[in-house]
């Protein structure tokens, strides 16, 4: 083919592409004024249009749907996961226009289905001026999942851009957005995919966000196809970890904000290559450098001098690849743009201006200490007791600004994990916990209290090899802290004592058993601590086996039992820790003596008892005393423990078998009892 | 689906080209038999798209691994080849030998692989129409390829070419007007 064809059929391409989409006039008058121009390329352009056929130029047109009481009157868009409809209200007394949102359903697994419900409900409590709210949503008669969002009709992001706004006029409707971010980070939702396409503007000039959370729930859908590389979508305004296919987190959300700041002062992605060779996306993200702000922005009224510079400082740490080295949080963000709008330093010290201002992570950092304490307690699952309420209350007040820290940290790491899947809370803590150190690493208090807690939580969720690291970790925190005590290590000896249970944790159990016996020889511990740790230590030894060491240890704690006051509690504790050791090791009738001791403290001031707490102590008695010979003390025993159990727990429950199994053999050693 | 099929995925993953073009008539063995699955599950089959169909295929078949742009760009290019291959060969024997009709049906394929091309086209016909077109615009023909042979909608063609969704319907409608006017349609 000659130069000059090729030529002649890119130029009859061009006049092609411009016409074949005018209506009929127009484009009888575009092709008389190509005849007057090109009478060769007018005459192959008619033939063209003589075969087009109309609807190929554009997706095939499908049968309206109908949505609960949604009428679907055209689609406005599509993609691999969705399609979108404008669609109105056909049922009621109020006419509603909606942007509805239909998943392929066929795609996602029941458990996405269900994640979805979750996360749509989630999404029914945002509401803010510059998020779309979501009106409705349900499930189709083919099984077909749709969500009505708020259909913002004014201009698409693009559009309002062409317009041409001054600095200011951006600037402003950016904070906008940035604050909707913000006001979901808080909600504990993500939202992963914000992009130019993502955001509309109303006739009034109001940006709203779309697809918030709706984004993520087709992510995860996506997800496998993704792994595998078939996603359809733009890495353009991806973060490094979602190319890499780590967590995302409100830091994603802070880089995808960078991204559209950027563009929107420059009109180049921060990515951009200025050479023009064509590299992936996803790698210059990765591993090119990110632009600088061109020296010349397509502006009216840019800014310049100062200002200009704290904009670029603002954007780099917008767009760190580390998510931990970006801003902390989207408010730390506004405020700055705040200060760089109206001419003041940088509160959060950006760029090395103004360090006197103080980094302010939250504005309301009290209310959202108290809500991460509560929600943390919640993750533990341990909420709806006042005492357990009024502790998050004290240590809400006690960590005060770290504390926002660890909201960050948790609705950062798994949003949707408060939606009460309990096999993912477990993930949740330990995501927490490796947050909590890569970020506050040089905050030991903070790092101690907070994995400590996880550490408790997880043990008691029964997570005991989870906990271990977590608690190794706060162990090593409180060896950091400046003004550190024999109390609290201790107290997270007990806890890390309880998650050594694994054959091969063996000889880790001896050694912190050494340091809980040197630990609890000082003056400062008192003597109930002593014994409630050594007890716990020396129970945990017997779970191991290691009999004599925990004799060894039991026998260093009994000194303190006459020492002086002693917590009921604390003394009763250690007596039952002592007997299990006993019952463990087979020696019955010391086990019996030390049960019938540890009932005599419960005797002695049985208001500071449960009723559960006397059936286990006489359970426990009716056990050892069995093993003793003693059928008639064992017998006795069992029949003062009974009943709580029978009150406390339904027929079936494996608590009530237990001792009901053991009644058995009460009764079979002792025929003659009634 | 047997391990051999398996091992020659990997060897194509690997970089071996030609391992595709002997694994690629069987997959689409698998892939039609997992479209004919879908449309008789479903009715409201307007929503299945064939290359989801063909995604599916790929990700069951590579698992987990990463497959980039490029790649993709070559597997989607590969296959709708080989479909075309065969398509047309099949067409052709066809032609030849016209009591072998029985043994394999155009409309059955085509439609069980959600293929945009005419029931009645005359697909040896067509494929040298495009070959014609090629000379002209190969970008234009590559369209026609993958859309007709390879199933892949616009957008997705939108995504490997990187340009806007309306420029590939543009050049996909200008390239139907074009090969109908080459194939002698009034």
């Amino acid at each position: 083919m000659s130069e000059d064809a090729a030529q002649a059929f890119a130029r009859l391409r061009s006049a092609f592409h411009a016409l074949c989409e005018l209506p009929e006039d127009a484009r009888a008058q575009a092709l008389a004024d190509w005849r007057q121009r090109d009478a060769a390329l007018a005459a192959s352009l008619q033939e063209l249009l003589a075969h087009l056929h109309d609807e190929d130029l554009s997706a095939p047109r499908v049968r309206l749907p109908r949505f609960g009481p949604f009428q679907a009157c055209e689609c406005i868009g599509s993609g691999g996961m969705a399609e979108v409809f404008r669609a109105e209200r056909v049922s009621g007394d109020f006419a509603q226009v909606v942007a509805l949102k239909r998943l392929h359903a066929s795609r996602l697994d029941v458990a996405q289905q269900a994640r979805f419900a979750q996360e749509r409900a989630l999404l029914a409590r945002l509401d803010h001026p510059h998020i779309a709210r979501l009106i409705d949503g349900g499930v189709g008669d083919d099984g077909q999942l749709w969500l009505a969002m708020e259909l913002v009709d004014g201009s698409a992001w693009q559009e309002w851009v062409a317009r041409d706004p001054t600095f200011d006029e951006r600037l402003a409707v950016f904070r906008q957005v940035a604050e909707a971010v913000d006001y979901a980070h808080r909600h504990l939702v993500v939202h992963r995919d914000i992009k130019p396409s993502n955001v509309r503007l109303t006739r009034d000039g109001v940006p709203k966000l779309l697809d918030f959370g709706i984004a993520k729930g087709l992510d995860e859908a996506a997800e496998e196809l993704t792994q595998s590389g078939q996603r359809l979508l733009t890495w353009r305004y991806a973060a490094p970890e979602q190319i890499l296919g780590q967590a995302t987190t409100t830091a994603t959300d802070i880089h995808a904000l960078g991204v559209l700041l950027f563009e929107l002062l420059s009109g180049q992605s921060p990515h951009a290559e200025v050479t023009g060779t064509t590299t992936p996306w996803a790698e210059r993200i990765l591993q090119g450098p990110v632009r600088r702000l061109p020296a010349r922005l397509p502006l009216r009224n840019a800014p310049r001098g100062w200002q200009r510079r704290a904009l670029e400082a603002v954007l780099a740490r917008c767009l760190e690849k580390v998510p931990e080295h970006r801003y902390a949080s989207v408010a730390a963000l506004l405020d700055d743009l705040q200060d760089l709008q109206s001419g003041r330093a940088l509160r959060s010290g950006t760029g090395g201006f103004a360090r006197q201002w103080r980094w302010r992570l939250w504005r309301h950092r009290r209310a959202l200490a108290v809500a991460s304490a509560v929600l943390l307690v919640a993750a533990l699952g341990v909420m709806g007791t006042w005492r357990q309420a009024q502790r998050a209350e004290q240590q809400a007040a006690r960590a005060e600004a770290r504390l926002s820290a660890l909201l960050d940290v948790i609705g950062g790491a798994v949003p949707t994990e408060f939606s009460g899947h309990e096999s993912r809370t477990v993930d949740l803590l330990i995501a927490a916990a490796t947050r909590l150190q890569q970020r506050h690493a040089d905050d030991p208090v903070l790092l101690r209290q907070s994995l400590g807690d996880i550490g408790h939580a997880l043990l008691n969720q029964g997570y005991s090899e989870a906990a271990v690291p977590v608690l190794r970790a706060a162990l090593q925190a409180q060896n950091e802290e400046r003004d550190g005590t024999p109390e609290v290590r201790l107290s997270l000896l007990k806890l890390l004592a309880f998650a050594l249970e694994l054959p091969t944790q063996r000889s880790a159990l001896r050694t912190l058993a050494d340091e809980a016996r040197a630990l609890s020889a000082d003056d400062r511990v008192s003597a109930s601590q002593r014994i409630d740790v050594l007890g716990s230590v020396a129970g945990a030894l017997s779970k191991q086996g290691d009999f004599e060491l925990a004799f060894t240890v039991l026998d260093q704690a009994e000194r303190s039992l006459r020492a002086g006051e002693l917590l009921p509690s604390a003394h009763e504790n250690f007596l039952r820790q002592k007997g299990w050791v006993a019952l463990r090791a087979q020696q019955f009738p010391r086990a019996k003596e030390t049960f019938m001791e540890a009932l005599s403290v419960i005797a002695s001031q049985p208001d500071q008892f449960v009723p559960m707490r006397r059936a286990e102590a006489y359970a426990l008695l009716a056990e050892a005393a069995l093993g003793a010979d003693d059928p008639t003390r064992a017998l006795s025993a069992w029949q003062e423990a009974w009943p709580e159990y029978q009150r406390a727990f339904p027929e079936g429950h494996p608590d009530r078998e237990a001792i009901r199994l053991l009644g058995e053999q009460v009764a079979q050693a002792a025929p003659h009892s009634p | 689906m047997s391990d051999d099929i398996t091992q020659l995925l990997r060897r194509w993953h690997a970089g071996d080209s030609s391992a595709l073009e002997v694994l690629l008539p069987q997959v689409y063995a698998e892939l039609r038999q997992l479209a004919a699955h879908a449309l008789r599950g479903h009715r409201h089959h307007d929503t299945l798209q064939p290359t989801a169909l063909l995604n599916d295929v790929f990700v069951r078949l590579l698992g987990a691994q990463q497959v980039d742009i490029q790649n993709r760009k070559h597997l989607f290019t590969t296959a709708s080849k080989v479909m075309r291959q065969v398509l047309v060969d099949r067409a052709r024997a066809q032609q030849r030998d016209k009591r072998g009709g029985g043994l394999w049906q155009q409309v059955e394929w085509v439609e069980a692989l959600h293929l945009p091309i005419e029931a009645d086209m005359d697909l040896a016909a067509l494929d040298d129409a495009l070959k014609a077109l090629a000379r002209h615009d190969e970008r234009m023909a590559q369209i026609v390829e993958w859309r007709c042979f390879g199933g892949l909608e616009v957008i997705e063609i939108a995504h490997l070419l990187e340009v806007d969704e309306r420029t590939v319907y543009r050049d996909w409608a200008m390239a139907k007007a074009w090969l109908r006017h080459a194939l002698g349609a009034p």
